[in-house]
């Protein structure tokens, strides 16, 4: 049908079909791709654009009531010049990965001119926006700098205020208000093909013969490939693809895939990890244990198999003096004088990264050269990993990710959309997109283990820890190497008898996420000493100080003892009524990830300084770390700097995972402008012939006069420098030793920390519990960016409480699949949900450890949080919270 | 398999065997993306003079196009009806209201996962002869089990007109009652009981009744935009600090909305007191029958009650 309408002020005459959505024909027929297509629910609004100057949600649209509308899309904003939402997003950093920035900013335009016309200039409060912001999900967690940015739009703050005058910590934030930043999603080529994956209904079934001839037979359909890789033909989750079909459109794709024929031999599945404990549960890998993924980010160690059940090598390194421990324990169960048992079990769910950027590949190989767009965390290795996995020269293969909307840990190496996608661009030597539907993202995209911890802590009456028992089950579900019981060792000394399972299910397999297992971890063990200080009758701090008498949390402590909501808390147990206040601590820690393979490119040409570099940007920042670290070392203009990174051809830069990002760029970026440098006042002299040149305030001086960059482009172009690697940090540094030398860890654990303090109020009627304001301190070394720094420890923070509160999966028993495969039913917080946050920065005692001296901040940021929560609602109400999340289901009845 | 319907007779006569409306989209994009959708689309969002709210005499109508933030945003409905208003604001998401219609918010499908997942059955999808929520997993399913179907209506707006005994105005029916709109719950394939080529276009509320006290609670785990785990209307017109008259309907908690009537009957008459309001409340579920995975949804449904009879005489 046809369907005539104006989109950004221009007649559009769109043919579609009647079931298309708004949001289809304005990304595909009017390439307007600013406008994103997430949940497909109208649930998280990235997809918003104003229909006749309402927001509406354009995936829920039907594309035939565009008709004699007018449409606004992100990209009718800022063609001439930022409108002011825009630029306060920019200042007040109201984005990190930018994915859901363009819906935010479409309602948010919207909502700032109704504020305006009614209210003039007043700031609206947070209630006020959460309410007009409601239609909004944002999985980095920029919602504090939303907030800020729109009552400071609505305030005029950003009223007539050019652009050249903005100051902004996001590099590429102006191509992310706009609409401008391609994202993988975002990418087409002519004739490109769309692949789907046909997945298994059945949660444990052996693959018996598939018949593709009637699919193969399809007009348009170019290719079939086999995607299943396990050598017994067996599929063990619902949801699990088998097969993958190109086709020159979605509809044919699916239609291509309801002809394919798949016989299975059903086989008996669990759901539970509870159950799949018990000795007659089904196994998920009967046939051999050797085909487990990984989901982690280190090696599997060796293990022994009981059923499901999973014991690592590793148990043996983990306790220190075990046997102190057991006695300690063993003597308090049986009640021994002076002694006091906390005994609990702690656990939590899984958690889905839920990045609003499905998993996407884009492959397109013209018979001699292979281009990948990726949304990956690791763009540089993945460039190798596709060169030896497809046998292609190295150099022949190319992959971008230029912006990735979120990845938290679930988007690293040669995965499956990758490996499809690429299989099927070289058999049919046409370009093929292959993106995760939203419920494929749930089954497939990853989720952070889940856990349960039987943890008991004996104290003795003069408040020394006499041991610390941990057996903690994780499950990853297909996969293995959930890893609980390391965590616990970050903080306290004393004895440890600790152990970690895998406990397998039917389930996708786990990935990486942002600390794993480091929340639930600290779930358990800062909720049971918060009970020894109860029990101690002892100040919960003063506890924490005896048993960690480290001098960077030490500046941790002392900072949270001067807050005057810590200072002034009421007595634990003292309040009645319908409301109470809660108010708790807990503290974390993590080891700090490098990539030592690390360089930065910088090129002196004559548009000026570009830096490049094979990193990432998943929403922390990386442009900004590299072209701040150079423009504080030129003592240049940071926005004077071109910086390209998100190509595997730059020079090498780290993965993005274990918090090794920044940690990795910076010191290098100092090196390269450092070079740079030398390089521009020899070149001056040898080539200019000036005299007693030298660098100083970001300009050449010598003798006679000054000349700034700009005209030394034109005089010295080009020039050339590279960092050399980063290298490892010195001694401890194990890892960085070894022959590949790239990955370099510290598990010298004396220089961070994390402290979280919240205040919430727990309704005791309704259940519900409403953090009202969290602090969080972190020892993370050198900041080199506070306004990045920032926003990442709020998404850490806003992340954790998603988990803590509202993120729960839910499965079917009787038929194995997920239930909560979509947006709405997967809980991730809204703006609603986020209280005040403040953040303090302890910066001590890094130098002289590391190079650059800066760490990772991701897991600090994150994994204390959960467990202050508990803490609170303890103090609120005197009932300790063990069964994560809190949602009024668990809370009700309870307080 | 496409129908742009001008006119109200058309779009009925499109209906008249299979296919489905289609006004603001809001559930049907969705279901569409799923694969869950009976063509013909029948496009009704153009008939002329069905999204008009007119003022009269004996009450208010409310056309079935009439958008939900039209509704929840007009000054003289939320002074008039505001157990009604204040739900169409609460519902969704405000991109949502902004295109949603009072018709489809009554007559939007469950929101069960078994209806809403492609590969599982429903006898709401035709697939399967049974409820297959019952033996699996309906943790968000009813705790008030009225018949075969285990999951919540998912109506706010219908649970709001109960309490009003609004009528609506169907097609080929004339005038019937909300309660007449959702029946018994005992249909497992439809949340309603309109036939093929019934369409509604009106709703009718009552004279407005002067300074009635209204709330609305709807318990979600997050603050907004998610479907409730219990949601209740409370209306109460008090005479002085007595009772004189009360309305409570429940969603969310069976698969359709309903009135308490037994509730009602308790408050009204008595003082507007706390006594009064634990009584109610703990009444409130008298009439419950959970299943083994909703049991929690009875204190739920007690809190929310008795969190609603407070907040409504704590207006003004």
């Amino acid at each position: 049908m046809t369907t005539h309408t104006h989109i950004n002020g221009s007649p559009v005459t769109l043919d579609h079909d009647p079931t298309d959505a708004a949001v289809e024909v304005i990304r595909d027929n009017a390439g307007l791709t600013g406008t994103k297509l997430v949940c497909g629910a109208g649930v998280c609004g990235a997809c918003t654009v104003l229909v006749d100057g309402k927001p509406a949600a354009s995936c829920c649209m039907p594309a035939c009531s565009l008709e004699g509308k007018q449409v606004q899309t992100i990209e009718q904003f800022g063609r001439s010049n930022l409108h002011p939402v825009q630029k306060a997003f920019l200042v007040h950093d109201g984005l990190q990965c930018g994915f859901c920035t363009p819906g935010f900013i479409v309602e948010a335009i919207y909502f700032y001119d109704q504020w305006r016309e009614q209210n003039g200039t007043a700031a609206p409060s947070r209630e006020t926006i959460a309410s007009a912001m409601a239609g909004h999900l944002c999985r980095c967690g920029a919602y504090e700098g939303i907030y800020s940015a729109i009552q400071a739009a609505c305030s005029g703050d950003f009223d007539g205020v050019a652009i050249d005058d903005l100051e902004f910590a996001r590099h590429e934030g102006i191509a992310k208000v706009t609409g401008e930043a391609k994202y993988t999603f975002d990418v087409t080529y002519d004739g490109m093909l769309v692949a789907k994956f046909l997945s298994s209904p059945h949660a444990h079934a052996k693959v018996i013969s598939i018949d593709t001839s009637a699919a193969e037979k399809f007009h348009g359909v170019e290719a079939v490939v086999d995607v299943l890789e396990d050598p017994h033909r067996v599929v063990r989750y619902a949801g699990q693809p088998i097969l993958a079909v190109a086709a020159i459109d979605e509809a044919t794709a699916s239609q291509a895939l309801a002809a394919i024929e798949v016989e299975y031999k059903v086989l008996p599945f669990v759901i539970d990890p509870v159950t799949a404990h018990q000795s007659d549960a089904p196994v998920v890998y009967p046939e051999s244990k050797k085909l487990t993924p990984n989901a982690s980010e280190g090696p599997i160690p060796p293990g022994f198999w009981k059923g499901n059940i999973r014991t690592p090598l590793t148990n043996k390194f983990l306790s220190s003096k075990k046997g102190k421990a057991r006695k300690a324990l063993a003597a308090a169960r049986s009640g021994e004088d002076g002694l006091h048992l906390i005994e609990h079990t702690f656990s939590t769910p899984a958690q889905t990264h839920t990045s609003l950027e499905p998993h996407v590949c884009v492959a397109n190989w013209d018979g001699r050269k292979l281009t990948v767009h990726s949304s990956t965390q690791s763009v540089h290795l993945l460039g190798k990993e596709i060169a030896k996995h497809f046998k292609i020269p190295r150099r022949d293969v190319t992959v971008h990710a230029e912006f990735i909307g979120g990845a938290f840990g679930s988007k690293q190496g040669l995965i499956l959309e990758i490996k499809t996608a690429v299989a099927l661009a070289l058999k049919t030597e046409r370009p093929v997109k292959l993106a995760f539907t939203r419920d494929e993202e749930m089954v497939l995209g990853g989720f952070r283990p889940t856990s349960e911890i039987e943890m008991a802590l004996v104290v003795d009456d003069d408040a020394n820890q006499r041991g610390i028992t941990a057996t903690a089950w994780g499950c990853c579900g297909t996969a293995v190497q959930s890893q609980n019981a390391p965590w616990i060792r970050l903080l306290y000394n004393g004895p440890k008898d600790l152990k970690d399972f895998d406990v397998l299910a039917n389930w996708g397999t786990a990935r990486p996420f942002r600390g794993p297992c480091g929340p639930s971890a600290f779930w358990a063990l800062e909720q049971s000493v918060d009970q020894a200080a109860v029990e101690l009758k002892m100040d919960p701090i003063t506890l924490r100080r005896k048993w960690d008498p480290n001098s960077v949390r030490g500046n941790l402590y002392d900072w949270v003892e001067s807050i005057d909501t810590w200072k002034q808390r009421p007595e634990t147990g003292s309040q009645s009524g319908r409301f109470r206040t809660g108010v708790g601590v807990a503290i974390g820690n993590w080891f700090n990830a490098f990539w030592n393979g690390a360089q930065v490119k910088l090129d002196l040409t004559t548009d000026g300084l570009v830096a490049s570099c094979g990193v990432q940007d998943m929403g922390q920042g990386s442009r900004s770390v590299i072209g701040k670290a150079i423009a504080d070392e030129l003592g240049i203009s940071f926005h004077s700097i071109d910086v390209q990174i998100g190509n595997s051809d730059f020079v090498p830069g780290p993965i993005s995972s274990g918090s090794r990002t920044t940690a990795s760029i910076y010191p290098t970026s100092i090196e390269a402008a450092s070079m740079m440098r030398e390089k521009i006042v020899s070149a001056a002299k040898a080539k200019l012939g000036l005299r007693n040149p030298q660098w100083t305030e970001g300009k050449l001086s010598y003798n006679g006069g000054t000349m700034d960059l700009a005209e030394l482009a034109t005089k010295l172009s080009p020039l050339s420098v590279t960092s050399k690697k980063r290298g490892s940090n010195g001694l401890w540094d194990v890892m960085g030793k070894l022959p590949s030398g790239d990955l370099g860890m510290n598990f010298t654990l004396s220089t961070t920390g994390s402290i979280c303090l919240i205040k919430l109020s727990v309704d005791t009627l309704l259940g519900k519990i409403h953090p009202e304001k969290v602090w969080m301190g972190m020892a993370v070394g050198k900041i080199t960016n506070p306004i990045l720094a920032r926003s990442q420890t709020y998404g850490g923070i806003i992340q954790s409480l998603g988990i803590t509160l509202s993120e729960e999966r839910k499965w079917c028993p009787t038929t194995g699949t997920l239930l909560s495969f979509g947006m709405e039913d997967y809980r991730i917080p809204g703006i609603g949900d986020v209280p005040e946050m403040e953040v303090h920065f302890d910066e001590s005692g890094f130098e002289k450890t590391m190079k650059g001296g800066a760490c990772g901040m991701a897991e600090l940021s994150n994994v204390p949080v959960s467990a202050a929560v508990g803490n609170a609602v303890y103090h609120a109400t005197g009932w300790r919270p063990k069964v994560l999340p809190l949602t009024p289901e668990r809370v009700i009845g309870n307080v | 398999m496409h129908i742009q319907a001008k006119s109200i007779e058309e779009a009925v006569r499109a209906h008249s065997t299979e296919g489905e409306f289609r006004a603001g989209g809001t559930d049907v994009q969705e279901r569409i993306r799923a694969g869950n959708l009976s063509l013909p689309i029948i496009d009704i969002q153009s008939i002329a003079v069905l999204d008009e709210i007119e003022f009269h005499e004996s009450g208010t109508t409310i056309g079935a196009l009439t958008t939900l933030e039209s509704i929840g945003n007009h000054d003289q409905l939320q002074r008039d009806y505001p157990a009604f208003t204040l739900p169409t604001r609460t519902l969704a998401t405000p991109q949502i209201r902004n295109f949603a219609t009072l018709g489809g918010s009554l007559c939007q499908r469950t929101r069960c996962w078994y209806y809403r997942h492609p590969e599982l059955g429903c006898p709401k999808k035709g697939n399967s002869d049974t409820c297959l929520a019952r033996d699996g997993n309906h943790q968000r399913g009813v705790c008030f089990d009225f018949g075969p179907c285990v999951a919540p209506h998912p109506s706010s707006v219908g649970c709001a007109l109960l309490t009003y005994d609004a009528q609506v105005e169907v097609t080929g029916r004339g005038k019937i009652s909300i309660g007449d709109l959702y029946g018994d719950g005992s249909d497992p394939t439809r949340e309603h009981t309109l036939e093929k080529g019934q369409m509604i276009t009106h709703v009718h509320l009552p004279k407005a009744i002067e300074n009635e006290k209204a709330a609305y609670y709807r318990m979600m785990s997050r603050k907004w935009a998610e479907w409730p785990a219990v949601e209740v209307v409370t209306r109460l017109m008090l005479d002085g600090n007595v009772i004189s008259d009360a309305k409570l309907s429940l969603g969310a908690v069976a698969n359709i909305p309903f009135r308490l009537t037994e509730v009602e009957e308790l408050l009204i008459g008595n003082p507007a007191n706390d006594d009064t309001f634990q009584s109610a409340a703990q009444l409130s579920v008298a009439r419950a029958n959970p299943l083994p995975q909703t049991g929690h949804k009875l204190k739920m449904v007690v809190a929310c009650v008795l969190h609603t009879l407070q907040q409504a005489v704590a207006t003004t």
